[in-house]
């Protein structure tokens, strides 16, 4: 096996096969995990914390930042944790025995200076090496770490290239995704997670890039979901962009693409307003065009970067610009297993009205050896 | 005359057409082939130890390991604070016996729990025929698997195992079973071990081994940045001194310098066959010298300066040299197949599992072989070739016959063997401090030039003594005695070669006959149980096998059996070097047999331990960290540092790393540790040990993996493995005294040819061929009775040298001398016979002289 070639292995398996796994099981034992079912009541602080009975959680943080001298930077870090199931572990006492994996991507686009830089963990809890903890949110692997603290939370993340330290206080009421508090992914009933998002969190801190310190201020975005089943079969990837509009509103869209090359109609979006209230679209609401397309020269992989972004019902058409191409995160050449996630700009007319904004575009499932579902 | 001419046709001419010449090649070539072959071995040796070493090292630039054994897992948590540290690996490991498959049942299996997440920074884990990621995947979620094992391909291949298959080790009498989940790749950490390697994970192998919340090894990757010496002491002050924070090279760095020593031993012992060899090369030279006096006389006449005829001889030398370095290399390198093989063996045994070593001649060996080759062949024709150029014209003229002998400067050459002596005892005389024993090997070099010096007085001596007894003798021992005075000049370097081969071949004797008896002694005197039982495994290699206490007592209980003393054996870290800290119930140990204590009361010794925090520390250990009776010293314990007193300094045989000796009382209380690496069984009076043994065997022998074995079978294997060890010492001393063989062989022939005239005189008055043979075997048993008694003497003070300064300091070991009185007849039979073998050709030759070509001679 190679060097590191383990986690985005697991990060497929965690992403993709959440299906495959229950599909696995026998049917005599039932799985320790919960499904997400329509009707779970969120209640914070207690769910930005661990939820251990679910197979799959993650916290996601992305966000556009600036220095004082004008330097531009995107960065991503998220924690992922994924439960283990297997009956004569769970009888071991070692702490070492895995109930939970957990997972970290951690990447900064230096914009200015047209640099992307990313790194990975993978462990298992390990005596506090890594962990999430229930009833407050604090997850972390190693020094990498997001932390509510007080009205905010802090992040932290480094290793030998960059590091960042970063607070972030939320400018709005946190958006619960879906409906009933369940955001469907599948068909099936299970097939979905529990998702809410802080869409605009104030941000400031400190972001080094090599021998580069800056001080930098921005707006970034949280994700937290859970579940036990994310994709249904047949699917092989998602798009999903993350938008911080200059107006003061927001928007999430998230479209899950098919073998056949359509898309799944659970594809849905939420529109924040400027004062935080959030509705629900369905997949007949808006609709996400590609427009440009950038050849990976590391994976070969080609990724749709520039999108045209249409809702009518908000009289919104925004077209996206990468602010920068490679964005990437390719962990090792022999698993291929590779997504880009990058720092976006977006600009277009919203109710005929010039609009600007910043945001994040995840794209899964283009690099050619996420089969998983085989 | 230019030098090329006077090579071609003089040295060429020589160098090719005299069989002497040929012997002496084959003696150099074989003197060099054991000196190569050793350098080999010692080298594959050593790169097969590095690069294990360099291979269960991996990545790391650190370890922690606990310095009483096993240490708590939560220290994890503060070494996780440390900036400077970027990667951390935590491993548990045991190394135990396989039970199934059946065809690798008793091989011993290194099982190293990993975190297979944090691993793969650390090493290269390589998995068989895995090329799709998914299933890489799937291996690797598998491990995650408590039942879940990697082997190796090798180990698999073996033994037909594949994926899927049973594999089962055993502990204490418990079965662990595992199922074979992949296999890895013959390469790096894949292939140490022989592939008697496997790999599970961590929590399985904490549950398993019994080792919940403990951790043999943490392994670290430190900042590229950061001097590691200061990260060292920063971590040891944040860690306590619970652990030892080393690189990973350092681990082994005790058993490298012992390792060093045995290979500086087994150098020491290869060059003897050099020493034989330059006495070979600087005989024939001389030889030559004398029998082409009249050559040189001509040449000299010719207008040949004596630079030019000194270079002559010296390049004929070097030639020899050359030539017998090159054949000995190879000559070597085959040889050094064998060595390798048995050193591999008989490292394994005593230091360090090792892989087995490839066998390779790198070329610097091979440069290495010749230029020594050169240097002892230059270093030898040396003076022969100064005798050669400093002959008048008009003496050489003469021809061989003339100034034979004359002006032999007897006195000279005895002053200088009293101040090479004088030396030798001085040097003998330095304080001894552990390590490599320079003045040791000087002291024995100074010595047996010392007794070379002396060898043409003996010569003068022994004639002169043996002229009374021979008066009355058959002619050809007056004839031989005769001779041998006459051509002392000639006889006395193959002397010197044939008692320096045969002196160190004495003194080996005496010093591996003083350790056997020592050991000998030592056994009987501490090992009086009459039945002893261990894990099948204990005997074999570093098994971390044991047994639970109820088995003692359950034995305990039998009606025959009067006492049984629990021995256990803890690897401590003592002085940031690992030392075995034996616990027994010291009760029993008192009662029953003994330890030899250096002073002090045994009794009071005994008393004052039972229980309590006195220790016995062995003599090696002693000396090396040069403690003393009384001393306090501070135990590293899973409680912390405990104090504790030294009660008394025993003699020790068994390890050559030391040992402490603590009530077993000491280790259930600090270590919590009830486990039992050997019982020793005492019976009551009256009752057959062998039956009794074999009711121990029938009744925990196979339930529990134990085996059990009587005193006198013990004692037998002990000795069977000490015998071992000194295997590649016996075959260099008989190629010595082969290559001695040859010098003899080499110095008759010349003789006979010296003295074909004399010869043919003889025939021609009537001496038959028979007479003639018994002339020239005479001398033989004259030189090799005169090395005899050079080389007895020579070989026992090389012995006290051996024994009590090389010895002591290289392995610590205070041995009782003991002169094996069978010596005597031995080196008589091997000198006499060897000189007889030596000389039976020429002998041949002499008597088959053609009668009118051997006067006509000259």
């Amino acid at each position: 096996m190679n060097k590191s070639a383990c986690l985005p292995l697991i990060l497929a398996i965690l992403l993709f096969a959440g299906s495959e796994l229950s599909q696995a099981e026998p049917a005599s034992e039932p799985s320790r995990f919960k499904k997400a079912l329509p009707g779970y009541a969120f209640s914070f602080p207690r769910d930005h914390g661990n939820h251990p009975d679910y197979l799959i959680e993650w916290w996601y943080f992305t966000g556009n930042l600036q220095s004082q001298e004008g330097s531009a930077y995107g960065y991503e870090l998220t924690f992922f944790r994924r439960g283990i199931e297997n009956k004569v572990a769970e009888e071991n006492p070692s702490h070492w025995a895995v109930r939970d994996l957990y997972l970290a991507h951690f990447a900064i686009s230096d914009l200015s200076n047209k640099g992307f830089f990313y790194d990975e963990k993978i462990s298992r809890e390990a005596i506090g090496k890594a962990g999430a903890k229930i009833g407050k949110m604090a997850v972390w692997i190693d020094r990498w770490s997001a932390v509510q603290t007080g009205d905010g939370i802090r992040l932290l993340a480094d290793n030998a290239t960059m590091h960042i330290d970063l607070n972030l206080i939320p400018a709005k009421p946190l958006v619960v995704h879906g409906d009933q508090g369940i955001s469907r992914k599948g068909d099936e009933a299970g097939e979905a997670s529990h998702y809410y998002s802080y869409t605009r969190l104030r941000t400031q801190g400190t972001v080094r890039v090599k021998e580069k310190e800056a001080t930098v201020t921005g707006l970034s975005w949280m994700d937290h979901e859970f579940g036990s089943s994310l994709l249904g079969a047949g699917q092989v990837g998602w798009d999903w962009f993350s938008i911080q509009l200059d107006d003061g509103s927001e928007y999430m869209f998230y479209q899950i693409r098919e073998e056949n090359g359509s898309n799944d109609p659970v594809s849905s979006a939420t529109v924040i307003d400027t004062e935080g209230k959030s509705r629900h679209l369905s997949a007949q609401e808006f609709s996400l065009k590609p427009t440009r397309n950038w050849t990976s020269p590391h994976s070969g992989a080609s990724y749709p970067v520039a999108w045209e972004i249409a809702v009518p019902s908000e009289g919104l058409s925004l077209t996206s610009r990468p602010a920068l191409d490679d964005q990437e995160l390719m962990t090792s050449q022999s698993t291929r297993v590779t997504y880009w996630e990058g720092a976006t700009h977006f600009s277009g007319q919203k109710k005929g009205r010039q609009v600007q904004g910043k945001g994040y575009v995840e794209l899964t499932g283009y690099a050619q050896t996420l089969k998983t579902q085989d | 005359m230019s030098q090329q001419i006077l090579l071609k046709f003089i040295s060429l001419r020589h160098l090719l057409h005299e069989k002497r010449t040929w012997l002496t090649l084959i003696g150099v070539a074989l003197g060099i082939s054991v000196f190569v072959s050793i350098r080999i071995a010692n080298r594959s040796v050593l790169q097969a130890y590095h690069q294990s070493v360099d291979a269960f090292a991996g990545e790391t630039t650190l370890e922690i390991v606990g310095r009483s054994g096993p240490f708590n897992e939560r220290l994890l948590i503060a070494l996780r604070k440390e900036a400077a540290i970027e990667k951390i690996s935590p491993l548990v490991q045991s190394v135990l016996p396989i039970v199934e498959p059946a065809s690798a049942a008793e091989e011993m299996l290194l099982l190293m729990g990993i975190d297979l997440l944090q691993e793969q920074d650390f090493r290269d884990y390589e998995i068989q025929g895995e090329s799709d990621e998914i299933e890489i995947t799937s291996a690797f979620e598998k491990l995650l698997d408590p039942e879940s094992i990697f082997l190796t391909e090798a180990f698999a291949a073996r033994h037909r195992l594949k994926i899927g298959d049973a594999l089962s080790v055993r502990m204490g009498g418990d079965v662990l079973s595992f199922k074979v989940a992949a296999l890895l790749k013959a390469k790096d950490i894949g292939q140490m071990r022989d592939g008697n390697i496997a790999f599970l994970d961590i929590a399985t192998a904490q549950w398993r081994f019994g080792k919940i919340g403990q951790l043999d090894r943490i392994d670290l990757i430190s900042d590229v940045q950061l001097a590691l010496d200061g990260l060292i002491t920063q971590l040891e002050n944040r860690l306590g001194d619970g652990v030892l924070v080393r690189r990973p090279k350092q681990r082994n760095r005790h058993v490298e310098k012992m390792l060093f020593s045995f290979q500086m031993n087994l150098t020491a012992l290869s060059a003897i066959s050099l020493f034989v060899g330059l006495f070979l090369i600087y005989n024939t030279l001389l030889v030559s010298v004398a029998h082409r006096k009249k050559e040189i006389g001509m040449l000299r006449a010719l207008g040949v300066d004596r630079p030019q005829i000194f270079r002559l001889f010296t390049i004929e030398g070097i030639a020899i040299g050359l030539f017998g370095g090159f054949f000995g290399v190879l000559m070597g390198a085959l040889l050094a197949r064998w060595v390798v093989q048995v050193l591999s063996t008989t490292v394994t045994a005593l230091y360090v599992p090792i892989p087995p070593s490839p066998f390779s001649l790198p070329l610097p060996l091979f440069v290495e072989g010749i230029v020594i080759g050169v240097l002892v062949a230059a270093f030898s024709a040396i003076y022969p070739a100064w005798q050669a150029a400093r002959l008048k014209p008009r003496e050489a003229m003469e021809g061989i016959y003339s100034s034979e002998e004359t002006g032999f400067k007897h006195g000279k050459l005895c002053v200088l063997g009293s101040g090479a002596g004088l030396l030798a005892f001085l040097l003998s005389q330095m304080p001894i401090r552990w390590g490599m024993s320079w003045n040791g090997y000087l002291a024995a070099a100074l010595l047996l030039a010392a007794f070379s010096f002396f060898v043409p007085s003996t010569i003068l001596a022994f004639s002169r003594g043996i002229r009374y007894f021979v008066r009355n003798r058959a002619p050809a021992w007056r004839l031989a005695q005769g001779h041998l005075e006459q051509a002392i000049r000639r006889n006395a370097p193959t002397i010197s070669a044939f008692m320096g081969a045969l002196a160190m071949m004495v003194s080996v004797v005496i010093m591996i006959e003083s350790y056997r008896k020592t050991v000998l002694i030592w056994i009987d005197q501490t090992i009086q149980a009459d039945v002893i039982g261990f894990p099948a495994s204990y005997m074999t290699s570093d098994s971390d096998e044991s047994m639970p206490d109820i088995i003692r007592s359950e034995i305990a209980a039998l009606d025959t059996v009067e006492a049984v003393d629990g021995y256990r054996s803890r690897i401590i870290l003592f002085r940031d070097a690992p030392v075995e800290l034996a616990a027994r119930d010291l009760a029993v140990h008192a009662a029953h047999s003994d330890y030899l204590f250096r002073k002090g009361s045994r009794d009071r010794l005994f008393q004052d331990a039972i229980g309590g925090t006195t220790l016995f520390v062995s003599e090696v250990l002693a000396n090396r960290l040069e403690l003393n009776e009384g001393d306090s010293i501070q135990i590293p314990t899973p409680q912390g540092l405990i104090p504790f007193q030294i009660g008394g300094i025993f003699y020790d045989y068994g390890t050559d790393g030391g040992k402490m000796v603590i009530d077993r009382s000491q280790i259930k209380k600090y270590w919590q540790d009830q486990q039992i690496d050997a019982l020793l069984v005492y019976i009551k009076e009256g009752v057959d040990v062998v039956s009794l043994s074999q009711q121990l065997r029938s009744q925990w022998g196979t339930r529990q993996g134990l085996s059990f074995t009587t005193q006198r079978d013990f004692k037998t294997e002990i000795m069977a493995i000490f015998d071992q060890t000194f295997l590649i010492t016996y075959a260099l001393e008989w190629i010595a005294i082969v290559v001695a063989l040859l010098g003899i062989a080499n110095t008759l022939f010349v003789s006979i040819l010296e003295r074909q005239r004399e010869i043919g005189i003889l025939r021609s008055i009537g001496a038959s061929q028979p007479q003639v043979i018994r002339i020239v075997l005479a001398e033989a048993v004259y030189m090799g009775l005169i090395g005899n008694l050079i080389a007895l003497v020579c070989g026992f003070f090389l012995s006290l040298l051996l024994i009590f300064v090389i010895n002591k300091a290289s392995f610590g070991w205070t041995l009782q001398f003991h002169f094996p009185p069978e010596i005597l007849l031995h080196s008589f039979i091997v000198a006499i016979g060897t000189a007889l073998l030596a000389a039976f050709l020429p002998a041949r030759k002499a008597a088959r002289t053609d009668l009118k070509e051997a006067i006509a001679y000259e």
